[in-house]
Order: C-alpha cells, then sequence, then structure tokens
C-alpha cells in the first residue's frame, strides 16, 4: 500500500499502470512494484541532473527483467523528462529534503547559466509561483541565480513577489533579502 | 566577543548554516574554513582550502589536530546562513576533484562575466584559505568584510606571499604560473583571524578595524592566554 500511495503522489497515471498490471499478473506487478519504488526513492532523493536520471532510468528499463518493468521504466522517462527541476526541488523539500532540494537548485542553475541558456532559466523562473515555495526554497533560487540577473527580466519580479509573500506568512525579518535585489 | 566557541563544544549541535572555524597549524600559521552539517550522518565538517589544489571537507580535528575555536556568524539571519552552507557543498561538488589553486587573488572576483557561473578553479589564478571563506560568503551575497577598508601590504604579508610562491615554485608549479603569483605578491592578505574576527562583528560587512581587533582577541583564545571560559 505504501508503494502504491508513494506512486500516486509522485504519478497519478502511473499507478494506474501498476494497478491494471497488478490485475493481470500478480507476481510480476510485485516484483515491478518493488523495483519502481526503488527508483522513485533514488530519484526523488537525488540531487543529479535530469539528463543524468533520464539516462539512468532508460538503462534500468533496458535491462529490467519484464514487460512490466519496461514499461514503467518508460513512463518514468516520458513523465520526468518534461518536469522542470524546480518542481523536483519542491517536491523534495516538502518532503523534508530541504539540503538535496537545494543542492538540485543550485546544480541545475549553474549548468543552465554555464551553457548560456538564460532564456530558459528565465521563462523557469516565470513559472514560479512564490506562494507554492518554501523561504528556503525561495532564497536558493534568488541566491543562485543573482550571478545572471542582468540577463533574467523575470528574476526582478520574482524578487518582488518573494519579499511580499514572506511578509504575508510573517516569515521576513530585517536582512533576510539583502544582496539579493539584482 | 559573543558568538565564539572552542573545539570542544559540539559544533553538530550549534551550528545553524555554517559557522568559520580557525585554528594554529603551524610556527605563525593559522588556518580558517567553513563549518557545516552534513546532512546524510549530521556531523560537523569543514570545507577548506588547505594548499594549493587541496580543496577538502573533512572533519574540522583532522585539520587543526589540537584545538580550534569557531564563530557562529548568527547576526545574519538562519535562512540565509542556510543558503551558504548550501554553497559549501555546491564549491565541494564543484571543484572537489581538481581542487581550487592557492593564490592572492580578491575574493570579490570569482564570477565569469559572461555567463554569471561561479569560477572558483583552475581558470583563476587562486585564494588563500582566508580569502576561500570570504568568496563563499561573497558568493552567497552576504560579504563578511569591506574589501577596501583592508589595507595592502602591511607587515609581514609580502614575506608572507614570498615563501608561498617559493614552496609552490620549489614543488614543481609551471614557471607561467609562478611568474603571474609572483606579479601578485604585495596584494591585499586577508588573515584567518581577521576573517573569523569579522564574523563576530555586528552588523556585518565588518570594516577592518574592528576584525583585526577581533581577530588579535581569537588569537589570544587560541593561545589560551584570555581569562575565562569562552563566552558562547
Amino acid at each position: 500500500m505504501m508503494t502504491e500511495t508513494l506512486l500516486f503522489v509522485e504519478s497519478p497515471s502511473l499507478n494506474d499502470i501498476v494497478r491494471r498490471g497488478q490485475s493481470r499478473h500478480h507476481a510480476e506487478s510485485a516484483a515491478a512494484i518493488r523495483d519502481c519504488k526503488d527508483l522513485y526513492l533514488r530519484y526523488s532523493r537525488s540531487a543529479a541532473t535530469r539528463g543524468g536520471w533520464v539516462e539512468l532510468v532508460r538503462r534500468w528499463a533496458a535491462a529490467a527483467p519484464s514487460g512490466l518493468h519496461r514499461h514503467l521504466g518508460e513512463r518514468v522517462v516520458r513523465t520526468r523528462s518534461g518536469e522542470s527541476f524546480l518542481k523536483r526541488a519542491n517536491r523534495l523539500d516538502a518532503k523534508g529534503h530541504t539540503d538535496k532540494a537545494l543542492d538540485l537548485v543550485y546544480d541545475q542553475v549553474d549548468e543552465l547559466m554555464w551553457n548560456g541558456s538564460f532564456q530558459k532559466l528565465d521563462s523557469i523562473l516565470a513559472s514560479v509561483h512564490a506562494a507554492d515555495y518554501s523561504a528556503d526554497l525561495l532564497l536558493g533560487i534568488l541566491t543562485a541565480t543573482f550571478p545572471g540577473h542582468h540577463r533574467l527580466p523575470v528574476r526582478k519580479k520574482l524578487y518582488e513577489e518573494t519579499e511580499r509573500v514572506l511578509r504575508e506568512r510573517g516569515e521576513y525579518e530585517e536582512g533576510l533579502l539583502v544582496g539579493l535585489e539584482g | 566577543m559573543e558568538r565564539v566557541y572552542r573545539s570542544d563544544s559540539n559544533p553538530s549541535t550549534l551550528i545553524e548554516g555554517v559557522g568559520i572555524a580557525v585554528g594554529v597549524t603551524g610556527p605563525n600559521q593559522r588556518h580558517t574554513g567553513l563549518l557545516h552539517i552534513d546532512s546524510e550522518s549530521g556531523a560537523p565538517l569543514m570545507l577548506d582550502l588547505a594548499w594549493d589544489f587541496v580543496l577538502c571537507n573533512r572533519p574540522p580535528q583532522d585539520a587543526f589536530g589540537g584545538g580550534f575555536v569557531w564563530i557562529d556568524p548568527a547576526v545574519l539571519p538562519r535562512r540565509r546562513l542556510k543558503q551558504v552552507a548550501a554553497v559549501c557543498r555546491k564549491v565541494w561538488r564543484a571543484n572537489s576533484r581538481r581542487g581550487i589553486p592557492f593564490g592572492f587573488n580578491s575574493p570579490s572576483n570569482c564570477f565569469d562575466e559572461a555567463t554569471g557561473a561561479f569560477l572558483l578553479g583552475p581558470t583563476r589564478l587562486g585564494l588563500t584559505c582566508a580569502a576561500f571563506v570570504l568568496a563563499v560568503f561573497h558568493y552567497a551575497r552576504l560579504p563578511l568584510v569591506k574589501y577596501e577598508t583592508w589595507p595592502r601590504d602591511r607587515r609581514g604579508d609580502r614575506e608572507w606571499q614570498e615563501r608561498i610562491v617559493s614552496i609552490l615554485e620549489h614543488r614543481g608549479a609551471e614557471p607561467d604560473r609562478i611568474r603571474a603569483l609572483r606579479s601578485d605578491v604585495g596584494a591585499v592578505r586577508y588573515r584567518p583571524e581577521e576573517v573569523a574576527g569579522a564574523a563576530t562583528v555586528s552588523p556585518l560587512p565588518a570594516e577592518f578595524e574592528i576584525a583585526e581587533q577581533r581577530g588579535r582577541q581569537i588569537l589570544q583564545r587560541l593561545q589560551g592566554n584570555a581569562p575565562g571560559e569562552p563566552q558562547p
């Protein structure tokens, strides 16, 4: 049950697949669920880059012992490869893995800036609703993106929204955002 | 001085974000690094630039052998200190394999202008252990000191820098690099105890005069000359 709950939280559509598989081939499904649970835990606790994980899951699926394993692995790749790293970081943070979430943010932002993908990073920032994120994660996003602030026009708005949200939540304190204005 | 702790206090229960450790590592030689908590083990680790291309992330006792003192820079918001810890981990992940060169560059100039990326690494000339600590705080947008207040070419700085260059040369550093380092002799030197002293100052960033004064007091504590127990 725990596995099913986990899968449901992570991906409702994947959970449906497991349920269907379970009704058809119980033994195979149990093994697939167990292995998928391991895979999900490794993925959700990891600070690895998305590309690295997609590759790892692809290899996992290719070497999988059953058709259901392969099917699930492919779904993991499809589901996860389209997800923003900030959403994943937010999920990690919500589960109490704040350090891992921050590591993910710093690594991904750094990677995008090294690649010169400022437009892409800016569009990711544009999708952030500050109210959905913790103070730690918002500060992490603002800190990690600061070096590129001249090329991230959306960041200024995110800074303002962050200040507003933190004040509304009563989490604002003197000096909390100093140096992050950009 | 407040927020100064001896090494026999338990940093793992006291550190929220980061602390700054400073200790004596040899005759007329001090060393400093950043304490942070390993989220897996819960134990304190120290990120420090130990030597040329030797970046460490280790239990602080391994660096100092004997005692050290550490400073809780709690004048800064805890949530921001958590970001400094994240920067420590980031610097370690990015530089642990190749290390960071030793040198006399400014801690405030570690970014690539074009990409904004953090440039601590072989592409830059290098930092001292104290400048490294300042650079990490600078990257987290929390400068510990007012750089412009630090005097250049103080008594003993040039000799210390020349000694470092000689050791690097003796150990086989490339001639081009030695030439570049020699041209930097006379650059501003941030001493380990001054960086630690700066972290006791409120408000931050600290000016040279007060940081230097606090640094002297920290040295006295390290040498056991201060009367009474350090105040937590």
